[in-house]
Parts: structure tokens; sequence; C-alpha cells
């Protein structure tokens, strides 16, 4: 367009040298004169056409040229824009959305199976009369009552049977009927079943944690379904504690029995039983008696007056307050009255017994004045100290109160010095009796498997020395004391009993008791702690009619140790052998140092040489 | 020239497209193939979940306690099976001048070399009797000989965990053969004894081999040494690391 007029006026000009006066002869040149013809209406049309042409040409262009940007954007430079349709499956990812629970060897305790659900749309169901009748056939445990009115009512979703095997599936499948589909879920499956039942807990039918661990780590297993939850639980002490605790309970005719097997070095439960247990797959109903008993954790729910057992912080208050030594001496031939109560001892003792004596044969008058001595707002702080008066740390939901008196009066503390007066739960007993014998440090107990090189959580609440005393006192115990049928050979074994008996509305039961041991081995230097509590055994012949802690709950123990040494690596070791006896060594006299090379008969039942069997008489 | 472009160009069109068309279908193809791929993984993976929890389920310890009792003749080890490695006494070097009881000897070279395990087992018909014979046998034999004899003689002693019921009866025969020769020869007085103490139902083979093994092993040392040791010490010195072993496995019963 700029070039026509230039063009249109070169066509004149270029004429205008032709002009020669002999002009007849226009066409012997090469430039048309008519070119030289003014503006017609037909240039006029042709120019703007072309006008518009170049603009529709630009358009185009313009067009064109951005979809090939954004063609060349998409395909070569963003790749991220569309996701890819396919991705390869994740190899070590287990298709589903709750995570396993193992325990610390990596056995299954508790995984999710998928199963099929059947559901079903009663809109799309024309005949529900023959849908339900021909359901109820292929599904048996169906009632066709109630399908019927579930596939005729007007809702456009009803479940008809949740997770089904797969002979069901196929069952349901072959009918082919119009409106009933399947639905992917999960089911979770635990193949330890009862074994493990208090401590993994159990789901609901929407695999929602309902119980145990399965409910208060309910988040972690689900935001992380493809790492599996490991626990310090091992399921062969698990077996071995519940087939022993079982064994007792039928022995002695009890109702219940509860047992732990701790780590005193960093606070792990290794096996914690409750019996009775129940199936986690078939929960018992709330309102079943037997099941709520079923149900009910007696090893960290329950709280329990421990009797005994608790003079073992008794003593650990007294010799740790500095004011008592081993070697003193208290008044255990006077019954102490107070109020309407008269507090005496299980066995009246006809001279007065030192500290040693004291723990070794379970005087309640003795520990009664040890507790007076040291005085009521150091035993509340000490108790405190070691956490008995408040929830374990352990990761239940079923983590009970201790029962604290409020106030604590001088009765109370009185009383608690020989374990009545106060609740606590076992695993409480356990936590702060660990603390006791392992160097004074109270680890907080856990189920999670602890990380090998991670430092273990604790705080230091007893002196080592007390600790110390308290090792040998707890071997005095099993070698002379009240608990001689706790004693496996070559584990080392000591402990307290503990006899409690229980309140029945407001008085106490004298034939209803709760009987325990805590045994912890090797007590050279000791690692596990096995503990054993019977609800209310029955004496038997065998025992001449007892059913105290030393009868019921101490050969248990014993069992249980005997059978654990070897699988956790405890290495047996020589009763008789100089550096045991001079670690655990203590006689009745509070003396520590045991008395010149030949050692004590009493003291080393089991030598080595002994090649007649050992007088067995108060063995049992 | 301008038609020849053309046709070029309309080629490497033609080519391109034929190109891309061929290596899409390849990609769909490919993507079918990852998609059914993937549903088998997901399968397997199923699959291996519910196998793992079938493997647990059948590694019970309760069902597997069971098993063990009705298949197994083994019992929970005991704390007195366990020996600290230093208390193990090193194989002793047999004498050159043993002819007589050269095969016996070989036995026991073999006995002292393996874990402790084979001849356990190897061991346990040697407790045909009833309970109390098996018991009265493990004493006797941990009373007595430990003082006196050298290597593998904790090893009579160790039958006592099983039970009497854990008669092996192939194993029990192929120690005894080449033995039972030897046997009369020179059985020393020590087994003598226990021998007649247990009552013998009437295994020949089986009752010979057992004081056999004992006696072979008692050859390399003086027989002179027996009764003496006997009568003056039942119990192991300290130094004699071999009796501690024996006294450790065999008499804390």
């Amino acid at each position: 367009m700029n070039d026509q007029p230039p063009g249109f006026e070169s066509a004149p000009g270029g004429s205008a040298p032709g002009l020669t006066p002999g002009g007849p002869a226009p066409g012997a040149y090469g430039v048309p004169p008519p070119a030289s013809k003014p503006r017609t209406s037909l240039s006029v049309a042709l120019e703007r056409s072309r006008n518009r042409l170049m603009v529709t040409a630009a358009m185009v262009t313009l067009v064109f040229t951005a979809i090939g940007i954004k063609l060349v954007d998409a395909t070569l430079l963003s790749h991220a824009s569309e996701p890819r349709q396919r991705m390869a499956a994740e190899i070590d990812a287990p298709p589903v959305n709750r995570a396993d629970i193992v325990d610390r060897n990596g056995n299954l305790l508790a995984t999710s199976l998928a199963t099929q659900s059947l559901y079903a749309d009663p809109k799309l169901i024309s005949r529900p009369d023959e849908v339900a009748k021909k359901l109820s056939v292929a599904l048996p445990e169906l009632d066709y009552k109630e399908l019927y009115g579930k596939l005729s009512g007007e809702k456009r979703f009803v479940w008809i049977k949740r997770n089904l095997t797969p002979k069901q599936q196929a069952a349901v499948f072959r009918l082919g009927l119009p409106g009933v589909y399947f639905e992917r879920e999960e089911r979770r499956f635990y193949p330890a079943s009862n074994l493990t039942s208090h401590i993994v807990g159990f789901t609901g039918v929407d695999n929602n944690g309902l119980s145990g661990l399965e409910q208060s780590m309910n988040k972690r297993l689900v935001n992380e379904p493809n790492k599996p939850l490991q626990l310090s639980i091992d399921l062969r002490l698990q077996h071995i504690l519940k087939k022993e605790l079982a064994a007792t309970i039928q022995e002695f005719s009890a109702i219940g029995a509860t047992g732990i097997i701790f780590d005193v070095r960093n606070g792990e439960v290794l096996s914690m039983v409750s019996l009775p247990d129940f199936d986690p797959h078939d929960p018992p109903a709330l309102n079943d008696k037997a099941g709520q008993d079923a149900l009910f954790n007696r090893a960290t729910l329950g709280v329990y007056e421990m009797g005994s057992t608790f003079k073992i912080f008794n003593t650990a208050m007294s010799l740790d307050s500095g004011k008592i030594k081993v070697t003193d001496v208290f008044d255990t031939t006077h019954n102490v009255s107070v109020g309407r109560f008269t507090i005496r001892e299980y066995h009246p003792f006809h001279h007065n017994l030192n500290v040693a004596e004291i723990f070794q044969e379970s005087s309640n008058l003795g520990s009664l004045h040890m507790a007076l001595t040291v005085g009521v707002a150091a035993q509340k702080a000490f108790l405190t100290k070691l956490g008995l008066t408040r929830p374990t740390a352990l990761e239940l939901p079923e983590n009970g109160w201790p029962l604290v008196p409020n106030p604590w009066r001088e009765v109370n503390t009185m009383t608690i010095a020989f374990g009545h007066g106060m609740s606590v739960s076992p695993m409480h007993t356990v936590t702060a009796a660990a603390s006791a014998i392992n160097g004074g440090v109270l680890h907080p107990p856990t189920l999670m498997k602890r990380d090998p090189v991670a430092e273990v959580p604790g705080e230091q609440v007893i002196a080592p020395q007390t600790s110390a005393m308290m090792r040998r006192l707890f071997r005095f115990v099993v070698t002379d004391g009240t608990a001689k049928a706790a004693n496996a050979k070559g584990y080392v074994v000591g402990g307290k009993t503990g006899t409690a008996e229980k309140q029945k509305g407001r008085h106490y039961e004298r034939n209803s008791r709760m009987s325990s041991f805590l045994g912890a081995f090797p007590m050279n230097d000791p690692r596990y702690i096995v503990y054993v509590l019977v609800d209310e055994p029955k004496g038997t012949k065998q025992t001449y009619g007892f059913a105290t802690g030393g009868w019921v709950a101490a050969p248990a123990v014993g069992r249980v140790v005997k059978q654990i040494g070897p699988l956790l690596g405890v290495p047996p070791v020589d009763d008789g052998s100089p550096e045991v006896i001079n670690a655990t060594y203590i006689n009745a006299a509070g003396q520590t140092t045991p008395p010149g090379p030949p050692p004590p008969p009493a003291q080393s039942k089991g030598s080595t040489v002994a090649s007649v069997p050992p007088p067995s008489g108060k063995q049992r | 020239m301008k038609g020849k472009s053309a046709l070029f160009w309309l080629g490497l069109a033609a080519a391109a497209g034929g190109v891309l068309f061929q290596t899409s279908y390849e990609v769909q193809e490919l993507e079918d193939k990852l998609g059914s791929l993937n549903r088998q993984i997901m399968d397997e993976q199923e699959a291996i979940q519910i196998l793992k929890a079938e493997w647990s389920y059948l590694n019970d310890p309760t069902r597997l306690e069971s098993l063990a009792s009705q298949h197994l003749q083994l019992q929970p080890t005991e704390a007195r099976q366990f020996v600290a490695m230093d208390v193990v006494p090193m194989r002793p070097v047999p004498p050159p001048d043993a002819p007589k009881a050269g095969d016996g000897l070989k036995n026991d070279g073999k006995r002292d070399g393996v874990a402790p395990l084979p001849p356990m087992v190897r061991l346990a018909p040697s407790a045909p009797g009833t309970a109390v014979a098996a018991g009265s046998n493990a004493t006797n034999n941990g009373g007595i000989i430990p003082a006196s004899l050298p290597s593998g003689m904790g090893t009579p002693a160790k039958p006592a965990p099983i039970k009497p019921s854990a008669l092996i009866p192939g194993a029990g025969k192929a120690p005894a053969l080449p033995t039972a020769k030897a046997a009369p020869a020179s059985a020393p007085t020590v087994k003598q004894v226990d021998v007649a103490a247990r009552p013998m139902p009437s295994q020949p083979v089986q009752t010979a081999s057992v004081p056999s093994t004992v006696k072979s092993l008692a050859v390399p040392k003086p027989p002179a040494a027996q009764p003496a040791a006997v009568a003056a010490a039942p119990a192991p010195k300290a130094t004699d690391s071999i009796g501690v072993l024996v006294a450790r496995l065999g008499a804390n019963r």
C-alpha cells in the first residue's frame, strides 16, 4: 500500500521522459499508458481486500504462533503440568491403609488384610424379594426378613455384609445380581490372637482403634501405613508368661492373674499378660459381665493394694533418707492400734528385727516404724518421685490412676508402709521397683522398642548405694526369706513377695487375697524384672492351705525365669561363685561381707561341686 | 526445484507422522502392560500380606509348643546346659600307643570335635529304662566320674533332660557296633557299677554301647589312676577344667 503510490507515480514519471513529440505510438514503449489511469473503483476495492487479507494473515499467524509456543511449552518444557496416567507401583508399599504392628523380633501382632464387602443400591433392585432370597441362600448367616427390609428401602446405599471370605465372594459373584456390588475393604487380623489382646487391642468395623495400642496409636498407624509399628514385646516371653500364669490360676483356682516382664535398664516392657483375656477378632460385648472382666487389663488399668511388695519402696525410702541403716532394729513384737484398727503381723515375731530381717520376713510392724521414722511428708515426696501418684507413661489408653489417700495422714503413712491404703497398678510397682535395683534411675515404662543408640530417658530417684543395698535385700528374700521357691538355678533371682487382703466393701476379707511376687534377675547385675500377681488364689494341699505370694506367685516366677533366661541371653552364672556372693550377700545381721573363703552353706546352696542333691526339705 | 523441496518436506512430515503414530501406539501398549503389571504387583502384595499373616499364625508359640511336644524329644534348656566358652577344654591329643581301642578313640575324637548336640542325640537311647533309671544314671555319672575321666564324659550325663521316651532306634546302634567288640575287653570298674544299677530290659547292643563308649574314653588314662581319684576326691579340683565342666553339666541337678 505504501509502495503503491510511488509506483503509481513512477508510471507517469517513467512515461514522462518517453513523451516525445511523435506520441502516436504509445505501445512501442514498455510502460502502458492505462497504468497511469486515475483511480478507479476496482483498484480501490482490490486494495481494500488486500489489506483485509493481510490483517487476517497476521491474526492467523499470531494465533498459531501462540498455539505453537504453548505446544512446545506443554510437550517439552513443563513435564509436571499434567500427571502421567500410569506410574509404576511402589514395591515395598503394602496395599493397605493401616500399619502393621510387630513385636521386637518382627513377628506380626496385627496386620490388615484386603477383603471384599458387599453392598447394594436398592434403587437399582427391581425385585428385592428375589434378590434377598438368593443372597440369603448364598450367605446363610444373613436373615431373609432383615435383608428384604434393607433392599426394599428408599436408600441408595446399604451394607449387606462386610468382609466376605473369597469363597463367599465367589458365591455372590456367581449369582450375577444387578444392583449388588463389592467394595474393597480392609480387615484387621491378629495372628497372635489372645496372646497380645490387652497390649495390641482391637479395632472396630471401620478400622478405628477401640482399645489398646490400636486406639492410642491410631493416628500413627493411619498416617504411616508403610512403616510397621515395632513394640518392645517379645512374643516368646509373652507365651511363656501366659502359660505359667494360666497354670497358676488353675492350680490355685484363682479368678485372674497378671504378669509383667520388664527391662530394668531401659524401661521396655518385654511382656505383659492379663488373664482372663479375649479374642481381638471377636471382642466380648461390654454389657457382658465376664466379657468386661476379660477386657479389663489388670496389669495397667487395675489398681490394687500391693501388700508387702510396697516394702521395697518403704525400705528404699528409709535407707535413702540416711536416717536408717540396714542394721537398725525396730520393734516388731507389739501390735499398733490406730483408732478402731489394730495393725499386726501376718505371723507374730517374738523378738525385734533389724531392717534386713524386716524385709526378709516381711514384717508389717517393722515397716511401719521405719516409715514413721522417716516421716509423713518424706514418704509422700518419695512415692511421688517414684511416679506412684500419677498414671504411668505407658502408651496404653487403659492406664489406671493410682488411688492415693487425701489427705495423707499419719495413719496412711503407717498402712502404706506395708502396702495398704494406697492402690497402684502392677505397672507402677514394676517401674518403681526397677529404679530401686538398677542403680536408682527411674525409666518411664514403654511398649515401643527403644532405639538402641538413642539415650534412654531416666531420672535419678534413689542413690546408687541404696540401690546396691536393695539388690542384696532382694537376693536375701529368695535365699533365706519368704520366696525360696522363686530360685532359678544359675540366674540369681531376687525379689519380694506380697500378699494383700482384698477390700470388700468396708472391711478386708481374710480369704480373698492378691498374692504377688516381684522377682528380678540376675541380682548381681539386675537386667529383668518378672512380676506375677494372682487374684484370689485358694490354698491347696501342696501348699498346706497357704495362698500367700511366696507359695503362689514365687514358684511361677521361678519357672518363668528358668525358661526366659536362655531366650534373653542372660548367661547363667554359678550361684555359689565368689563374685556373685560378693555382689549379693547380706546376712540376718545386716552384714554385707561374706564370711571367709568357704561360703556359708545357706548362701551357696548350689555350688558346682555338689555331688549329693542339695537338701530340698524347705524348697518345695 | 520448488516441487522437489515440497516433496521432501511432505515426505518428512509423513515420515514424522508415521513415527509419531508408531510411538504413540507403542506407548499405549506399554502403558497397558504397566497397568496390568501394577495390578499384578498389587495382587502379589496382597498375597504376601496374607501369607505373612498366615506365617505368623502358624508360628504362634502356643501352636509350636504343642507341635514340639508331639514330634520332638526336646525340652526347655536349663541353666546348667550353658557353659562359658573358656570352660570348654581343648580337644585332648590321643597318645600314639593305643592300638587296642583304635576305633573307639576315633569315635571319641569325632565326638569331641562336633558341637554338643550330636552326642546328645546319639546317646539318647542310653536311657532306655524308666525316668528313675535315667535320673539315677545321670547322678551316678555326674557324681563319680568327673574326677577321674577326661573329655566327653559330660556327654553321658546329658541325656538326663531327654525324656525316657526319646528312643531313637537307629541312632543308638550306629556308634555301638564298632565299639561293642572292645566293650568286654577293658570295662573299668566304675562303669560296671553303673551298668548294674541300671535296670536294662533286653537290649544287649545298647547296654554295651554305653559302657563301651565310656570305657574307650577312659583308655587314654592310666587305669590305676581311676580308683584312686574316685576314692580321694569326689569333687573336681579347681584346676581340673574338664572336671568343672562335667560337674556343671551333670552334677548340679
